[in-house]
């Protein structure tokens, strides 16, 4: 049993687990990279691992099988193609970890490989997510926002790489940082965030019976981050003075447009209490909304101040995209287990609610070890403090391995009301 | 039966998520009683809501046990869009 045009239960399950994994692998390499963090080494190889981690295997998968799961919700059509999705996990999984493992150890092979293996796997999701999208006649928000993801994905894909070839032929020279901030920038901002407020534009209000909220700053940030962030990559890329200048304010105004429309439905909430993974989430936004404030620095001073771009990308990716969409997950996972476990019963009897598969107390211990860990990290980066980094880095990887357990538990019926039903 | 004991019963049926049955969500439009026939038009939260079958196949299992029912039909409306200003004043007191 699956919900309303949602499909078969492992392929998401699949892509939760894997993503898990890969945010449980990159904490660890995280307090591995540690010293190269605080010394401002932001292109290290183990610095590269960690944040591949993180962005290919924490945050794109979980977005492939969110979307597979809820394309239904947001845009009113199931994905495609359940064997193109399937093609693109088994391109998608094994490529992350091979690439990881040759940044991280300087071998060309995996390097290569794992490349190809993430390249190929994208291509066939944004094929796949756009024939999905081209059936939808209703072209919102939510759509608009996949779309430009979608479209933006094959340059962040195109720039990585061309990054990829300069580990063997050194062609970029010194472009090799900008090519490496234009196709970060790109990931985040031109891929990741169109999907958070696109996406966001359904599930906040769904999640915070925030209906009534006025809709128009996610437009603003939409149409703000759909400009800029080709823009910015483009620039910094290749060196353009005026379309890095007009790419950067256009997405520092899409990220404040976006942090005002995550207040107006908080605001705007019916619910009286705010959920833990709405707390998640609303922390997620506040790391985010910390590195936009250091991103005018990071812009005029560069490489100049490596201390500052770490501590810019800490924030922003740990403190922020990982911390939201692990939020998420605090919403979905409880849903589908009680999705499987006690949707054929309605009517028939009591059932528990879906918040009541949730232990208060996890979330709480995970997003402090998290908030400590980035600030703590993020102090380290700027002051040079290998040791207070190390340090962050280890309450990081705690907080990621409470929330890893947690979801597990849930996952698996280890939740006490589930455990009660068991016992009945 | 009558349409007030057909709503009292669909009080039963809880939206999982927000955690409040769904009369008092505001989901619960129509509610016909004839004879031993009862219809019952309702809404959902979201567009494209993922529970669209379980809330149906709830309220058909709950109308479906009361005294008198020979058939019941439940139908799943577009139309109006659901907005918190449905709901019954104290229905999120406890969520």
């Amino acid at each position: 049993m699956t919900p309303t045009g949602a499909p078969p239960l492992a392929l998401p399950a699949a892509h939760f687990t894997a993503a898990f994994a890969c945010l449980l692998a990159g904490s660890v390499a995280v307090v591995a990279a540690a010293p190269d963090l605080a010394a401002g080494a932001f292109l290290a190889g183990r610095v590269t691992a960690a944040v591949h981690l993180f962005t290919l295997g924490w945050i794109t998968t979980t977005i492939m099988g969110v979307l597979y799961q809820f394309l239904p919700v947001a845009v009113g059509a199931g994905i495609r193609s359940l064997t193109l999705a399937w093609t693109t996990f088994a391109l998608h999984v094994p490529g992350v970890l091979l690439l990881v493992h040759g940044a991280a150890t300087g071998m060309r092979a995996p390097l290569y490989t794992g490349a190809a293996l993430v390249a190929a796997g994208l291509a066939a999701f944004v094929v796949n997510l756009a024939a999905t999208l081209a059936r939808v006649p209703d072209r919102g928000v939510t759509w608009w926002g996949l779309a430009v993801a979608a479209a933006n994905l094959a340059g962040v894909v195109a720039l990585g790489v061309a990054l990829a070839l300069n580990v063997a032929t050194g062609y970029l020279a010194a472009g090799r940082v900008p090519f490496a901030a234009a196709h970060a920038h790109l990931a985040v901002l031109g891929w990741v965030m169109p999907v958070v407020v696109g996406v966001g534009r359904r599930l906040f209000p769904m999640f915070l019976v925030a209906q009534a909220a006025d809709g128009r700053p996610s437009i603003v940030a939409l149409a703000a981050l759909g400009a800029g962030a080709p823009l910015l990559a483009a620039g910094l890329a290749f060196g353009l003075g005026w379309p890095s200048g007009a790419g950067a304010l256009l997405v520092l105004t899409g990220m404040a447009a976006f942090a005002w429309q995550v207040r107006l439905y908080f605001r705007s909430r019916q619910r009286a209490r705010i959920d833990p993974g709405m707390r998640l989430a609303a922390a997620g936004v506040a790391g985010l909304a910390l590195a936009t404030l250091l991103g005018p620095g990071v812009f005029v001073a560069g490489a100049t101040r490596p201390g500052l771009v770490t501590a810019y990308g800490v924030l922003g990716l740990l403190g922020g995209l990982v911390v939201l969409v692990l939020g998420h997950y605090y919403k979905i996972v409880p849903f589908l287990v009680w999705y499987h476990r006690f949707s054929p019963l309605v009517g028939t009897r009591k059932v528990p609610r879906v918040a009541d598969l949730v232990a208060p107390t996890p979330p709480i211990l995970a997003l402090d070890a998290l908030a400590a860990g980035v600030l703590t990290l993020t102090a380290g980066a700027l002051f040079a403090g290998p040791v207070v980094a190390r340090a962050g880095a280890v309450l990081f990887a705690a907080g990621a391995a409470v929330a890893t357990a947690h979801m597990a538990a849930v996952a698996l019926g280890r939740a006490p009301v589930l455990r009660e039903e068991a016992r009945a | 039966m009558t349409e007030e004991t057909v709503r009292a019963a669909l009080r039963q049926v809880i939206d999982p998520e927000i955690g409040v049955d769904i009369v008092s969500l505001g989901l619960v439009r129509e509610v016909r009683v004839a004879g031993g026939r009862v219809r019952v038009r309702m809404i959902l939260t979201a567009p494209g809501c993922p529970l669209e079958g379980v809330m149906r196949r709830g309220a058909e299992a709950v109308i479906g046990r009361m005294p008198g029912v020979e058939a019941v039909e439940v139908e799943i409306a577009r139309e109006p869009v659901w907005t918190p200003a449905l709901m019954e004043p104290t229905a999120l007191e406890e969520t």
